[in-house]
């Protein structure tokens, strides 16, 4: 589920200094109007295509909907039922073990590249564009591609590990190594957007901070350390919560790459709302997991701004 | 904003998101439109045509210039719309068609589908003629009937059986395909070539190129099982867990296939290019093999795997009127025309699959010898067996697929997989007939 901030209408009226007289009200009133149709066809998008249906969401989770039957009212029934639900508590914790391995290995990967590329070197810009690919790639089209590296026999992934001697696993025919295929697929197709904002916070970075501290002897470690990383912390507290949400609203490479198998080895909580609402038809169910799925978004929403300071950037 | 504005109070905000969420709910829980017209009317008025056959743009050729326009000359008082979709997304199409209220007029569905849509009242009773059903094998008709009415006809099949590689076994001496069981496994077991290191280089049996639901149950009629007996689960009785328990042996303990050796996505055929020398295949692998490797098409020899118990896996495309249609007669004779000889020879042949009618034995796609599964698939359709034939089969057809992967991958001892489905199918039968 996404969330998309609407920006108040601009309060004019308050900002003005001048007494409030009846013509200036009036002005007010009309600017506020004003301000308000500006604002309107936003507003309208987002209450249909987003408060709506995540009202409708809460609404018919309390139902047993599922297309097929008549609407009755269930309570909390549905998520008594989820939470009873097996493979609904496994894919929780298959969410969080993949946005667990996924969300710092690849943080830690894209620091160490854009301090890379944020060096004097040849071909730099084709670096960054080849790390940045993945992001803007279809990820049905990678996932199709690492579904082939994968192929436990003719799979680029098992000839190279051939060719150091060792035998591969089938992986995600494998239930065991299934989950660890799609966690690094999911890290190498995060790295790119990570980067560039690494990228973009490293070269805010005064060179002043650099000189100072070569001048006292630094060492290039030393500078990493005691420079770099700790200019670094506000990026890393987006891109943390960022990519921890977008971890939990991993679907496509599940979709294409596994199908939540074998033996449910891979499904996660996104997979699951679309398992329940398109193939068992149980609309209802599917509604009460994408509640619990948007608890889970919501709480790390408010995380986010909560250490990122929310809108008060001034 | 000032929030005590009298045009726009929090209250009156959430009132109104109220009684719009309220209304989306409305309208999302499938509201009906106008009555239908009379079934038996003058066929006439806009239809649409959801079908997961057809595909690409030879299909939408092939269907919109060579078939329809002799349905539409026909009847000139209708027009149709073909919503194109493929098995993968047919779930998705029906579901939001169902949703919005406004599902397709005539909807091409899987076996399977029809008791849980028949007995929501999703689908018409089609008006067939006396002999409008002469040529369907009864079997086949078992999956398009609910309490005695019939609600869907058959168009084109998926049929999965035995297929031999006739070189393959003759190089190891034999002079046929296995007759039962216990010998096609002991075939698999012989069959099975590797190399010094242990690497799999020949699988005695390929059980891993078809989707793993529809091959249990390819195995599991063969040993002469049910999925369902009286609406109540049959597939842990003693011949499925006995059905299971040979199709884990055979990967586990003989190792006749590894994990991975191939899979339904695959884009070859071990079968094809000589990497099996026995699988439990589809008809329609011989598209596959005349691209793969042409020259083996002749080689591939199906067969029935347990001539004692005879069966094959009969899946398909079947057609259906949408009980919302406003426009049944039109949607009747439209459905009774997909139906028709012409539609399921072309529909089958575009996918290399078998026709529904068994009079098509005869035509030149069915009688070439390039397409000898078809012609096996074709004539062996009464003992086809298929998939569903309960109304809560669909939230199940996930889990049995589950349920083989727990076992064959041997995670969980197949008697145990199968009765924790069991009670998940009864659940699923006991929250179907509440809701």
């Amino acid at each position: 589920m996404t969330t998309v901030d609407v920006p108040p209408p601009v309060e004019v009226a308050r900002a003005a200094s001048t007494p409030p007289t009846s013509r200036g009200r009036s002005a007010s009133s009309r600017e506020r109007r004003t301000a308000w149709l500006m604002v309107a066809p936003a507003g309208l998008h987002a209450l249909y295509w987003i408060a709506l249906p995540v009202l409708a969401t809460f609404v018919l989770s309390a139902t047993n909907y599922s297309v097929l039957a008549p609407l009755r009212f269930v309570g909390l029934g549905n998520y008594v039922k989820s939470f009873e639900d097996p493979i609904f508590r496994i894919s929780i914790w298959h969410t969080v073990v993949y946005t667990f391995f996924t969300v710092p290995v690849s943080m830690a990967l894209a620091v160490f590249l854009a301090v890379l590329l944020n060096q004097q070197i040849r071909a730099r810009a084709w670096y960054r564009a080849a790390i940045f690919l993945p992001q803007v790639t279809a990820t049905v089209a990678v996932a199709t591609v690492w579904y082939q590296i994968y192929d436990p026999y003719s799979g680029l992934a098992n000839k190279l590990l051939g060719f150091l001697g060792i035998t591969g696993p089938t992986w995600i025919f494998d239930p065991s190594y299934a989950l660890p295929a799609v966690i690094v697929m999911g890290i190498w197709q995060g790295i790119g957007i990570k980067m560039i904002i690494y990228l973009a916070a490293l070269q805010s970075i005064p060179e002043e901070f650099y000189e100072a501290a070569e001048l006292d002897g630094a060492n290039a470690w030393q500078r990493f350390r005691k420079i770099t990383l700790p200019m670094l912390r506000p990026a890393t507290l987006f891109v943390g919560v960022v990519s921890i949400i977008s971890a939990f609203q991993a679907f496509d490479q599940i979709y294409v790459l596994t199908r939540g198998g074998p033996a449910h080895a891979t499904t996660m909580m996104t997979y699951e709302v679309y398992r329940n609402a398109f193939e068992t038809f149980q609309m209802g169910l599917a509604c009460a997991k994408s509640v619990v799925l948007f608890v889970f978004l919501f709480g790390l929403t408010l995380l986010n701004r909560a250490l990122t300071g929310g809108d008060d950037d001034d | 904003m000032n929030a005590r504005s009298p045009g726009l109070t929090r209250r009156r905000l959430l009132a109104g998101g109220a009684t719009a969420a309220g209304l989306a709910a409305l309208t999302a829980c499938g509201a009906r439109l106008d009555e239908p017209e009379a079934v038996n009317g003058p066929p006439e008025g806009p239809l649409t045509l959801l079908t997961p056959i057809f595909p690409g743009a030879d299909g939408k050729a092939l269907l919109e210039k060579q078939l329809l326009p002799t349905f539409l000359t026909q009847y000139p008082k209708v027009s149709v719309t073909v919503d194109y979709t493929t098995y993968d997304y047919l779930n998705q199409k029906i579901t939001t068609g169902l949703t919005t209220g406004i599902p397709a007029d005539v909807i091409m569905l899987g076996v399977g589908w029809v008791e849980p849509f028949a007995s929501r009242q999703i689908l018409s009773e089609l008006q067939v003629p006396a002999d409008g059903l002469v040529g369907y094998s009864e079997s086949l008709l078992r999956s398009c009937r609910l309490g005695g009415k019939l609600f869907a006809l058959p168009v084109v099949l998926d049929t999965r059986f035995g297929i031999a590689r006739r070189d393959i076994l003759a190089q190891a001496g034999y002079s046929r395909p296995p007759t039962s069981m216990a010998e096609l496994r002991d075939y698999a077991i012989r069959l099975t070539q590797r190399d010094a290191g242990g690497k799999l280089l020949r699988a005695g049996l390929d059980v891993q190129s078809l989707d793993p639901r529809q091959l249990f149950e390819t195995i599991l009629f063969a040993f002469g099982g049910d999925l369902f007996r009286d609406g109540k689960p049959a597939f842990n009785d003693p011949t499925g867990v006995a059905a299971l328990q040979w199709l884990t042996d055979l990967q586990l303990k003989d190792k006749v296939i590894d994990q991975g050796f191939s899979s339904p996505k695959a884009t070859t055929l071990p079968i094809a290019d000589g990497r099996a020398a026995l699988a439990v295949g589809h008809n329609n692998w011989w598209v596959t093999t005349s691209k793969q490797r042409p020259e083996v098409l002749g080689q591939l020899q199906p067969f029935l795997l347990n001539p004692a118990k005879p069966s094959i896996f009969a899946g398909g495309t079947l057609v259906s009127v949408s009980a919302a249609s406003r426009h049944q007669s039109a949607a009747q004779a439209l459905a009774r025309f997909m139906a028709s000889p012409d539609v399921s020879l072309a529909g089958a042949a575009q996918k290399g699959n078998v026709p529904a009618l068994t009079q098509l034995e005869q035509s030149a796609y069915v009688r070439d010898p390039k397409h000898a599964l078809v012609r096996f698939g074709l004539e062996n359709l009464r003992y086809g067996r298929g998939e569903g034939g309960i109304p809560a089969w669909l939230p199940l057809r996930d889990e049995l697929l589950a349920t083989v992967q727990l076992a064959t991958t041997g995670r969980q001892d197949p008697k145990a997989a199968l009765d924790a489905l069991a009670v998940t199918a009864n659940t699923a039968i006991a929250d179907f007939g509440t809701s």
